[in-house]
């Protein structure tokens, strides 16, 4: 028996093609869920630490001469939490670039992007937010620790490992989150991602 | 002085280069359930979709590919066995009986001899499939020895084994062709 006839008669079989068409609707469905439900997490989260930024610094704003560290406190504070807001929208931004009804495929395109980048903002963000807004607050209470004779080095390096520790914590949290809500949409817009490339490639 | 870069094309033409070879080492690995070898497949093209960029060309792109349709196939057999209704389908012996095409018979005549081959395949052992998908995909003997994590030698008798058994096993469907 000719073994290479047998790999002709195998070879010769081709993949059947797949319609998706009639399985989009129901992704981008849930891709406008997710969408909806992210915008109303990002006005929470946006309402939440404002309020908290702002109780927080009230008693420093009202004394008489905050002094120039409680200052520089204050303002890494605020930075951190408005460049926290800022990285919010921004991964919702991306995803209403395209809008909806204009092209899906480009849309669950921009959709995964939004995925990725929420996803980056756990990984690579959580750590060194927690560390700035840890250093803020350590500047706004700076004169107290350093009267109560708190103060040294490797206090300070302690502290700062402390808040490398939560961020790690937070980040492991928002990434469990993050997979809970986030992770099965995720991957079923890869794969999608991947059945149209498939279909492309079969109409060429 | 360094290498230049690999040339990594891009996903759709990947898949256009790739797709029915990567289908029918599905249809060869789950030969019993025309369903999962969809899901497979699908499985597949996820896998080459987010791994394609992290390709950086130490091996061929054809034994890459190789590579990750092998490793998904493997991973997808082990997440389905721990399904709870895993292991209901027909066993080797069942299939002796099942698996020709004579409930299709216009199909049988079309192709008779590619049903036996389906049909020999299926009769094999997992790991055995694989290597038999390879080698029908035209793979030299060194893409499998990589892909499957071989000696050159073992692939080599394997194979003489297992090209022996499929030339007996076709040999009724040939005869009758």
């Amino acid at each position: 028996m000719d073994f290479s006839e047998l790999q002709q008669r195998w070879q010769a079989q081709a993949a059947p093609s797949v319609d998706s068409a009639s399985k989009t609707a129901s992704v981008l469905a849930e891709m406008r869920r997710l969408h909806r439900a992210g915008r109303r997490r990002n006005w929470l989260v946006t309402l939440l630490l404002l309020s908290l930024g702002g109780f927080s610094a009230s008693p420093f704003l009202v004394e008489r001469a905050p002094s120039y560290v409680q200052i520089l406190g204050l303002m890494l504070l605020a930075v951190t939490l408005l460049a926290f807001i800022a990285t919010v929208w921004w991964g919702t931004t991306l995803r209403q670039a395209v809008q909806p009804g204009a092209n899906s495929q480009a849309y669950i395109q921009a959709s995964l992007q939004a995925f990725r980048f929420r996803r980056t903002i756990f990984n690579w963000l959580a750590v060194p937010y927690v560390v700035l807004l840890g250093a803020g607050a350590l500047l706004l209470h700076w004169p107290r620790i350093h009267i109560t004779g708190l103060f040294d080095w490797w206090k300070l390096a302690l502290l700062m490992a402390a808040f490398v520790s939560l961020g790690l914590v937070c980040r492991r949290i928002g990434l469990r989150q993050y997979e809970r809500e986030f992770g099965f949409a995720e991957r079923a817009v890869e794969h999608w991602q991947a059945l149209w490339a498939d279909e492309v490639a079969h109409d060429d | 002085m360094s290498a230049p870069p690999p040339v990594v094309p891009s996903f759709e033409v990947l898949v256009a280069d790739n797709r029915d070879r990567l289908y029918r080492i599905c249809r060869a690995y789950l030969p019993r359930d025309p369903d999962a070898v969809q899901d497979l497949y699908q499985d597949m093209l996820v896998q080459l979709w987010t791994h394609l960029p992290s390709f950086r060309g130490e091996a061929q792109l054809e034994t890459w590919v190789y590579r990750v349709a092998v490793n998904t196939a493997l991973l997808f057999r082990r997440r389905e066995q721990r399904r709870p209704d895993a292991g209901l389908g027909p066993s080797a012996s069942q299939l002796e009986h099942l698996l020709p095409a004579e409930t299709d018979e216009a199909a049988r005549q079309q192709n008779q001899l590619l049903d036996q081959l389906h049909h020999c395949i299926a009769l094999l052992p997992d790991p055995d499939r694989l290597l038999v998908s390879l080698v029908l995909e035209d793979a030299s003997y060194q893409q499998i020895a990589d892909v499957l994590g071989l000696s050159l030698s073992n692939v080599g008798v394997r194979l003489n084994r297992l090209k022996k058994k499929l030339a007996t096993c076709v040999a009724p469907a040939r005869a009758a062709g």
